[in-house]
């Protein structure tokens, strides 16, 4: 008799469903998986076979042939195990169930019959809802996790006996149903920008690059504060939707990040990599394409402190991904997408010493030493980051300060305004913040007056920007004018606009 | 002094009465092909079983069973495959058992049967 059981496999973050076929024949005795396995599913007969052979069933003695379909995608990892292992009980009529096909069945199996967490069970039942599975079996310890999906009827199982009460239904198992309380909310506490004494300036940057989603980097000597800033920037960050956060939980559940029973991830990501990173762990890749650092930080933050230390070609690689906000990485057999829908703060010393243009300390490096280390920032990166300011070390004054500044929650409350009057004005465009705009849009949504035309121009030509640096100057303002909750962008706005792309002549000379 | 070719005689015949007593029917002995030679075919109810005998006289260099190596248990799938093709038995249950005994001064010091002791999956 040849059985049919349904099961999950993962690309990217999508669930794919997988039909494991079994045939049960006589002839010479052996156990054959068909189907594209890697050598973890091969490893799966000796599995299968003992946790048959410990939960007390009968092993058959006969031609074993099981088959994953569809057979031309590359079936990977253990999870097949628990299916396959049912579609052979049910293949030589040791489990009776007359609806087995209706459910989806996950699980990794050790030798003694019990069943093991997997990863990446979330993309597996939202996809497999999506497709018309509702009834999923899972391992118990991915059972918080898959039961965030409302649509599913979730069964948790810890064996192989287990699995076959569910689909015998020999104790009228009810679905899991997930409390309040066991909602494992994976909550950071995210640090304060009230810590921060003085640095008012950069406070500022960092409010307007918040509201309009712009990336930002900062430029100042050791110890200036630059690290604590970044820190907090996903603490103003809007909170997260619905759909945000279970993007970001797929994406932590296929790597495994999710932790023993956590359920859904409801804060912003904020990832610091050091810079010997490689390339691959940065952007996604390897030999079973794995997310990087810019997937982890979907949604959120990721933070690239001493940016001219990272290895070239690791920088050269960010430029599509913050361009396309997702990473495709190709195989022979196809393309894996991974979301990387991020923020990039990135902070770096002027010069190799650090104290280029400090106002105190006098610097050691040679003109030339200095231009070298500036190089190594390519202009396309720079490109790419929209606000660029100097953070100069706070006076002892200001460290002895007892009035305090504003917090997050104050500042929090300014960039949820600007992000409404942006979300409600790019409605019908398919971007959600100032950032994204193109240089087609630009044109549409950043109208200047006269005024601020003329500010403009004496920026341009005293100050020597680029052309690179109008469009950028364009979207600051817009967002200056979003938080003081205004339509028209006044020639104030451009001008603290300015503010924040004159470096390129003194560091770039571009 | 007894032969080798005594004891694996031996050793077969003690095999042989061990099986009819467990309510196998003797198919063939034997059975000979370019590869070798299948020691025994028997029948166990639902079964055809492929039956390797292994005498030793003592445990000295392991188990008598631990002498089946995987080539030897291919070129038993080898022969089991012609012997299936030249008596057309195909759609029946087949098994590969081995029967290991200890033998010394003539006498059975200790015998035992592995029934299903490997698959056909190394073939494929």
């Amino acid at each position: 008799m040849i059985s049919k059981v349904y099961t999950c496999a993962v690309t990217g973050i999508n669930g794919l469903i997988i039909e494991v076929e079994t045939d049960i024949s006589n002839g010479l005795p052996g156990f054959t998986i068909v189907g594209l396995p890697d050598a973890a599913i091969r490893e799966s007969k000796e599995r299968v076979r003992t946790s048959i052979k410990n939960s007390n069933y009968d092993y058959p003695l006969k031609k074993i042939t099981v088959n994953l379909a569809p057979a031309d995608i590359k079936k990977e990892g253990p999870c097949y195990d628990l299916p396959i292992a049912v579609s052979i009980l049910h293949a030589s009529g040791q489990i009776i169930s007359d609806d087995i096909d209706e459910y989806l069945i996950l699980g990794e199996l050790s030798l003694d019959g019990r069943v093991k967490p997997v990863n990446g069970v979330l993309c597996m039942v939202a996809d497999g809802v999506k497709n018309g599975y509702r009834k999923i079996i899972v391992p118990f310890k991915n059972a918080n996790e898959a039961a965030i999906i409302k649509d599913a009827e979730v069964y948790p199982v810890s064996s192989l006996k287990e699995t076959i009460d569910v689909l015998e239904r020999n104790n009228d198992i009810e679905p899991y149903e997930l409390m309040e309380d066991d909602i494992n909310k994976i909550s950071r506490e995210y640090d304060d920008f009230i810590d921060i004494k003085g640095q008012e300036n950069a406070k500022r940057a960092f409010e307007i690059a918040a509201a309009g989603g712009h990336n930002i980097l900062m430029i100042g000597p050791p110890g200036s504060g630059k690290t604590m800033l970044a820190r907090r920037l996903p603490g103003i960050l809007p909170d997260l939707t619905f759909d945000e956060a279970i993007e970001i939980t797929k994406i932590y559940s296929i790597t495994g990040k999710l932790g023993m029973s956590g359920s859904i991830i409801n804060t912003r990501p904020f990832r610091s990599p050091h810079h010997t990173i490689s390339k691959i762990s940065l952007v996604g890749g390897g030999r079973i394409p794995h997310p990087g650092e810019v997937s982890l930080s979907h949604y959120g933050v990721l933070f690239l402190d001493e940016l001219p230390e990272f290895q070239r070609d690791a920088l050269e690689v960010l430029r599509q991904p913050m361009e396309d906000g997702v990473v495709s990485i190709s195989r022979v057999n196809g393309a894996v997408t991974f979301p990387c829908s991020f923020m990039l703060v990135a902070s770096m010393n002027p010069c190799p010493c650090g104290f280029f243009n400090d106002p105190v300390k006098e610097c050691t490096c040679t003109p030339t030493a200095i231009k070298k280390y500036l190089s190594k920032i390519s202009g396309p990166l720079l490109d790419r980051i929209d606000i660029h300011i100097e953070v100069s070390p706070v006076k002892y004054d200001e460290l002895e300060k007892e009035s305090k500044g504003e917090s997050s929650s104050q500042i929090k409350e300014r960039v949820n305004k600007a992000r409404k009057l942006q979300l409600k004005r790019y409605e019908r465009s398919n971007i959600l913040c100032n950032a994204q705009l193109t240089a087609g849009m630009i044109k549409k949504y950043c109208h200047i007056d006269e005024s601020g035309r003329k500010i403009l121009k004496a920026a341009f030509e005293k100050l020597g920007l680029s052309a690179r640096a109008y469009n950028k100057i364009l979207k600051i303002s817009r967002t200056i004018a979003d938080l003081n909750g205004e339509e028209n962008i006044s020639a104030e706005n451009i001008g603290e606009a300015v503010q924040y792309r004159s470096m390129d002549r003194k560091y770039w000379e571009r | 002094m007894d032969s080798s070719k005594d004891k694996g005689d031996l050793g077969e015949q003690a095999a042989v009465e061990y099986l009819i007593k467990n309510g196998y029917s003797i198919l063939q002995r034997n059975f000979r092909t370019r590869y070798g030679e299948i020691d025994i075919i028997g029948r166990d109810e639902d079964y055809i079983a492929f039956i390797e005998v292994k005498t030793r006289k003592n445990n000295e260099f392991g188990l008598p069973c631990e002498a089946v190596t995987k080539n030897k248990q291919n070129k038993i799938i080898r022969m089991a495959m012609m012997y299936i093709s030249q008596k057309r038995l195909y759609g029946l249950n087949f098994r590969f058992d081995v029967i290991e005994t200890i033998i010394s001064n003539d006498k059975i010091r200790y015998l035992r049967l592995i029934k299903n002791a490997f698959d056909a999956d190394s073939i494929i």
